[in-house]
């Protein structure tokens, strides 16, 4: 099936699937990119989300509700609460947080809520604190931040989304251990053990943020990171660590008058505001290197689609130019090929000079044609040659052998009208012999005038040979006839024909002797023509009342008036081969027939040959 | 005078199918004095008891059976030398010459010019009457010839090729006295009156024997 398709098909279809090979390999990388740049945008929201939670965990952490004026206080208590319900509700659509979300709400507001008892506050402090860690770990979760696959993101994020709260957790629970412990103005062995093991879990925090920090570093290569957070991290180990090491040494030392907690305050404050700073430079990082991941995959997907673009334009070029390079010349190809069997004319050529197989395959055709049309060239001058010997001949006999049987009483007139004379001339005339040539010349006269009517007999004979007879068919059949001196002079034919023409009762044999006569005539009469066209028009109509016209005309070097009167009388003629037979034959013939025929001349050259034939059939059909 | 009494004695032979044309002519050369025989086919003309005397055949090229060419090639195989006129309705130029090849005296197209006719005539008559003049010297001489012995022909042979007694004596064999007896024999059977009279005679008769 498929190698009956045409090519122009086969490239179609062959372009077609390289399309939809293209589409969809397309379509996979835009999705791949998609799906990467939806996971990073996630991420962005988490991270979002998480700096409205540092807000949370900055406030929990630094204001205690006695420090501030009560309006002040529910003010800013309100303006984060709503801003952490304006985030959830903007951002939280993607995360499952809602439930922790609101849980971490209910507990803020009853630690900032005026009727809240002094020695709750700390106990409220550290399940706000637990419920922020809980959300932050789910935020982590929900918004793939736990499975960044880059190594600084991933890095970051960890510290981020699990160490920063952890050590603020920590932070927050040792800073109520050391409250708890200057208001019962002793410190409890159990206590002390307490900070000890929470000192030793800051440390190992601090340690893992460190670690990590390092980590994150050595998966980012041009160092911007590190540039961004060194100095911010340096700034919160150094106070962690001496907040960590004063409070050793209370621990150590002031076992019994306990521990001085406003010594503690501003040691903590800064742990908490450095801790806060870092997370939020972090957040700054994580977010700038989300944002350049994205545009990256973006830029990576549009680079991508242009050269997809690019390639897919060059191959459907690429098709085209094959369309036009092998198909539209096989096709012209073909073209010409049926243009040459329908019309015969062996002289076109196709136009075509690539050196491709294309164009040896035009040249191979070209050289064919020519080979052909020399080959039709030879058959039809040989065919026309012995037309015109068979033609010649056939005259030539028929002339010889009238011309002999009139040639003969007229030279036995001649020889016996000298005999009398003779006799005659003679000083004692012999009368006898004088009548007796005079009786043969008689004879003889009769003779001649009986082989002149015996040739008159000769077409009168074959009327009874009469049939009905179409000239439109005979025109056709006369046309074949000639076509090759039609075609070997370059003459146009132009047949108007009148369909329903009626017929004639005719010699066929000898009408076909008329009409090849005119027309050979005709292209004759054009041979010497070449500053225009060489026309020839036949034509076919009905002769009112009750006849049929034929018009024979050419646009040839025409007849001179005086030649016009003569050139039905036989023996009379204007070629340098000629017999002077032919219309001579022709008007008898078609006399013979009861019609006429005549000459004028035409307009604006040639001349024209007209003949009426009365129309009608044979009777007693 | 002479002219007219062989004329007078001639005799012309006309063959053409054409009967008027045939009784056209028989008329033109009557009116002439000639004497006319007429036949409508070389056949006929073939089969006629003909006289031995001066004639000339007027032959129609266009014949039916035996054309008037093929006619001429058939009576020189026969060895009937008669002078020949052609006649033609339509003669072309290979028709011409060969029939002049072939000894043809003239070929007159008709319809054709009465005194042509006759001139032609005359001519082959007068063609056909030393023709036969030269035959009847030839025949004469050879009569002569042949009253020689073998000996005496053998000998004129000799002389006329120009060789002296003593070397014909020697060729023969014999003494030079019997080779001047045969001389004189020669010279007076054949009725030579001198050397070259002999030596004309013995060309015509073709037995000059050129020397060995």
């Amino acid at each position: 099936m498929f190698k009956n398709l045409r090519t122009s098909t086969k490239l179609f279809i062959l372009c077609s699937m390289f399309i939809i090979l293209v589409g969809v390999t397309t379509y996979g990388l835009v999705a791949e990119k998609q799906i990467a740049i939806t996971f990073a945008r996630k991420e962005l929201v988490g991270n979002q989300y998480l700096t409205v939670l540092r807000g949370v965990y900055a406030a929990i952490l630094t204001r205690r509700p006695r420090d501030e004026p009560a309006a002040q206080q529910s003010e800013s208590a309100d303006r984060i609460l709503k801003a952490l319900s304006r985030a959830e509700s903007d951002l939280g659509g993607l995360l499952q947080t809602a439930e922790l979300e609101r849980a971490l709400a209910a507990t803020l507001r009853e630690l900032w809520s005026s009727k809240v008892e002094d020695e709750n506050t700390d106990t409220l402090i550290l399940d706000a604190l637990a419920k922020a860690r809980n959300l932050a770990l789910r935020i982590g979760d929900d918004s793939n931040l736990t499975l960044d696959p880059d190594l600084d993101t991933y890095y970051l994020q960890n510290i981020v989304v699990v160490m920063l709260p952890t050590f603020l957790d920590q932070i927050g629970e040792m800073q109520a251990l050391v409250r708890a412990a200057a208001a019962a103005g002793m410190t409890a062995g159990e206590d002390r053990v307490r900070l000890l093991v929470l000192d030793g879990l800051l440390r190992s925090t601090a340690d893992g943020i460190r670690s990590n920090l390092e980590a994150g570093y050595r998966g980012q290569a041009d160092g911007s990171l590190k540039q961004a957070l060194h100095r911010v991290y340096a700034t919160m180990n150094e106070t962690t660590d001496s907040y960590l090491a004063r409070m050793r040494t209370s621990v150590a030392d002031g076992a019994s008058d306990g521990l001085d907690a406003s010594a503690f305050a501003s040691g903590y404050a800064s742990v908490v505001g450095n801790a806060i700073d870092a997370w939020s430079t972090a957040q700054t990082e994580l977010d700038r290197l989300l944002r350049q991941r994205i545009s990256g995959l973006r830029g990576k997907l549009f680079y991508s689609l242009m050269l997809i673009g690019v390639l897919g334009s060059l191959s459907i070029l690429v098709a085209v130019m094959t369309h036009r390079h092998i198909v539209r010349p096989l096709e012209r190809l073909e073209g010409i090929a049926r243009t040459v069997r329908e019309t015969k004319n062996y002289n076109l050529r196709i136009d075509h000079h690539n050196n491709d197989e294309i164009g040896r395959l035009a040249v191979a055709f070209n050289g064919m044609l020519s080979e052909l049309a020399a080959a039709r060239e030879r058959e039809m001058s040989e065919h026309s040659e012995a037309a015109r010997v068979s033609r010649l001949t056939t005259m030539g006999a028929m002339t010889a052998s009238i011309a002999h049987e009139i040639n003969q009483p007229l030279a036995a007139i001649v020889a016996n009208g000298n005999a009398g004379l003779r006799w005659l001339a003679n000083a004692s005339p012999d009368l006898d012999e004088v009548c007796a040539s005079l009786k043969r010349i008689v004879s003889d006269g009769h003779r001649a005038s009986q082989v002149i009517g015996s040739i008159r007999a000769m077409f009168k004979k074959d009327s009874q040979e009469r049939a009905d007879v179409s000239l439109n068919d005979l025109v056709h059949e006369v046309t074949a006839l000639v076509q090759a001196e039609i075609q070997s002079r370059r003459v146009t034919l132009k047949t108007e024909l009148l369909q329903e023409l009626p017929p004639v009762v005719a010699d066929r044999v000898q009408l076909r002797q008329v009409f090849l006569n005119l027309m050979v005539n005709a292209i004759e009469a054009m041979g010497s023509v070449t500053h225009r066209a060489r026309l020839l028009r036949v034509k076919s109509e009905i002769h009112e009342p009750d006849g049929v016209l034929i018009t024979v005309q050419d646009s040839g070097i025409g007849i001179g008036p005086t030649e016009m009167e003569r050139i039905f009388d036989a023996f009379f003629t204007t070629k340098s081969d000629g017999m002077g037979m032919g219309l001579a034959i022709c008007r008898s013939i078609i006399e013979a027939h009861g019609g006429r025929l005549w000459a004028s001349p035409g307009t604006p050259h040639g001349s024209v040959f007209y003949f009426v034939l009365p129309s009608g059939r044979v009777s007693g059909k | 005078m002479m002219k007219q009494r062989s004329e007078a004695q001639s005799v012309v032979f006309v063959v053409d199918d054409d009967a008027s044309m045939r009784e056209a002519l028989k008329s033109l050369f009557r009116s002439v004095g000639l004497h006319v025989e007429a036949f409508a086919s070389g056949l006929e003309f073939l089969q006629s008891q003909r006289a031995d005397v001066a004639s000339c055949l007027v032959l129609d090229v266009r014949l039916p059976g035996l054309s008037g060419l093929d006619f001429q090639t058939e009576l020189a195989k026969a060895n009937v030398h008669i002078p020949i006129i052609f006649i033609t309705g339509h003669g072309d130029i290979p028709m011409t010459v060969k029939a002049m090849k072939a000894g043809a005296i003239e070929f007159l197209t008709k319809p054709f010019r009465d005194q042509d006719m006759l001139d032609a005539v005359r001519l082959a008559l007068e063609r056909d009457c030393t023709r036969r003049q030269n035959d009847k010297a030839t025949s004469d001489l050879k009569a002569r010839f042949d009253t020689l012995t073998p000996r005496e022909q053998e000998v004129m042979a000799f002389v006329t090729a120009g060789l002296m007694n003593k070397q014909i004596a020697a060729e023969l064999g014999v003494r030079e006295i019997t080779v001047k007896v045969h001389r004189g024999n020669v010279t007076r059977k054949m009725g030579a009156r001198s050397l070259a009279d002999l030596v004309r005679m013995a060309d015509l008769l073709g037995v000059r024997r050129s020397k060995a």
